[in-house]
C-alpha cells in the first residue's frame, strides 16, 4: 500500500483494521459480482451492468477513463489494446464504478484516468481488478508449489504486476495465505502505475 | 486547443496586429484581446466566419469542437443544454491542467465526451416524462 500522509487519527492498529477492511469490501464486491454474473469477462460484466464502453481508436498514451455524462456511467477504452490489457483496463474502471461512483458523481466531472495512479482510488481500482481477473484458486498451489512470480504470471496468462496485487490483497484476506507466502519473495511492491506500462499499442 | 490559443496563432501566422484585425473585421482591439486572453467568445457565429475569412484558416478549425459542441447543445436542448455543455468542458479542462496528458488525448478524451453526452441525451429521452 502506499504512505499516504494524512492527518489521521487512526492509530497504527485502527489503520490495518481499516485497511484490511477495505481490502475485505473490495474483494467481497468482486466475487459477488462474479458468481452474479458467472463470468470472469470484465467487458461481459460491463455490458450486464449498463456500463456503456467507449472504444476509442484515437487515443494514445491513454489507457481508459471513468466518468458518469448525464447519468450515464462510461467507460472510454483505448481500442489499441490487446485483449489481456483491455479486460485489465475495464475491470480497473469498473472497480471506479462499484467504489468510486458517489465520487465521480459528487465532484461534478471527476475521471479517473490510469495517469494518476499514486492515489488510492487508483490501487483499489487496481485490487477489484485483480480479484476480478485472476482466481486465487487457482494462485494458491503454484504458490505453494514455490513456483516463481514470474513463472507464476507465465504459466497464468496474466500480467505480473496485477497478480503481485492480488498476492498482496490475498495475503491482507488471510486467505490462509500468509504462512504460504512470503511477501519479500514478490520482487518489489508493486507500483500502483503500473497500467501504465502497459503497451500502449 | 482553445479558441484563444487558435485565434493569436493565426493572427501571428497572418502577420496582423490586434488592431488590424479588429479593423478588418469591424470589431474593437479591446473585443480582439479579449478573445485572445480567453475571457471572451464571439456571440454571433457570422464573426467566426469573418475571423476564418481574414486569417485563412477553416471555419471549423476556429470553430473548435468545444464551441461547436456548445452551439450544437443549445439549437437542440435550449439553454439547459448550453449550460450542461459549458459544464462538460470546463470540468475536463480543470481536469487536463494537471498536465501529463497529450494534446492529441485531450483531443480525443473531449470528442469521447461529447459523443457520451449525445448518447445519454437520447437515451435519458426514453425515461423523461416530458412529451416529445
Amino acid at each position: 500500500m502506499q504512505k499516504k500522509k494524512t492527518k489521521s487519527i487512526l492509530t497504527p492498529r485502527n489503520k490495518t483494521i481499516n485497511e484490511k477492511m477495505n481490502a475485505l469490501a473490495i474483494y467481497k464486491k468482486a466475487t459477488a459480482l462474479i458468481n452474479k454474473h458467472k463470468t470472469r469477462n470484465s467487458a461481459k460484466i460491463a455490458e450486464n451492468l449498463g456500463i456503456k464502453i467507449y472504444y476509442r481508436s484515437n487515443f494514445t498514451d491513454l489507457l481508459g477513463m471513468y466518468t458518469v455524462v448525464q447519468r450515464q456511467r462510461c467507460i472510454f477504452l483505448n481500442n489499441n489494446l490487446g485483449y489481456e490489457d483491455s479486460q485489465i483496463v475495464i475491470a480497473h474502471e469498473i472497480g471506479h464504478d462499484l467504489i468510486h461512483r458517489r465520487m465521480a458523481q459528487n465532484s461534478g466531472h471527476k475521471e479517473f484516468m490510469l495517469f494518476d495512479l499514486n492515489s488510492r482510488p487508483e490501487y483499489e481500482a487496481n485490487a477489484f481488478a485483480a480479484h476480478i481477473l485472476l482466481d486465487e484458486k487457482e494462485i494458491e498451489p503454484l504458490i505453494t508449489d514455490g513456483v516463481s512470480l514470474e513463472a507464476a504470471a507465465k504459466q497464468l496468462n496474466t500480467n505480473i504486476n496485477l497478480l503481485s496485487i492480488k498476492i498482496i490483497e490475498m495475503s491482507k484476506l488471510d486467505l490462509n495465505f500468509n504462512q504460504k507466502f512470503d511477501l519479500k519473495r514478490l520482487p518489489q511492491i508493486p507500483k500502483s502505475n503500473f497500467l501504465k506500462n502497459l503497451t500502449g499499442k | 486547443m482553445k479558441f484563444s490559443d487558435k485565434l493569436r496563432e493565426a493572427r501571428n501566422s497572418a502577420n496582423l496586429t490586434q488592431s488590424q484585425l479588429a479593423q478588418q473585421i469591424g470589431v474593437s482591439v479591446r473585443t480582439i484581446t479579449n478573445y485572445e486572453t480567453g475571457d471572451r467568445y464571439p456571440k454571433k457565429r457570422e464573426l467566426y466566419k469573418k475571423l476564418s475569412q481574414v486569417l485563412n484558416v477553416d471555419l471549423n478549425y476556429l470553430l473548435t469542437e468545444d464551441e461547436e459542441f456548445v452551439f450544437e447543445a443549445e439549437s437542440q436542448h435550449g439553454s439547459r443544454g448550453k449550460k450542461q455543455a459549458k459544464e462538460l468542458i470546463e470540468s475536463i479542462s480543470g481536469l487536463f491542467a494537471g498536465g501529463e496528458l497529450s494534446q492529441g488525448d485531450k483531443d480525443a478524451v473531449m470528442q469521447a465526451l461529447q459523443e457520451a453526452y449525445w448518447d445519454a441525451k437520447k437515451e435519458n429521452k426514453k425515461y423523461s416524462h416530458t412529451k416529445k
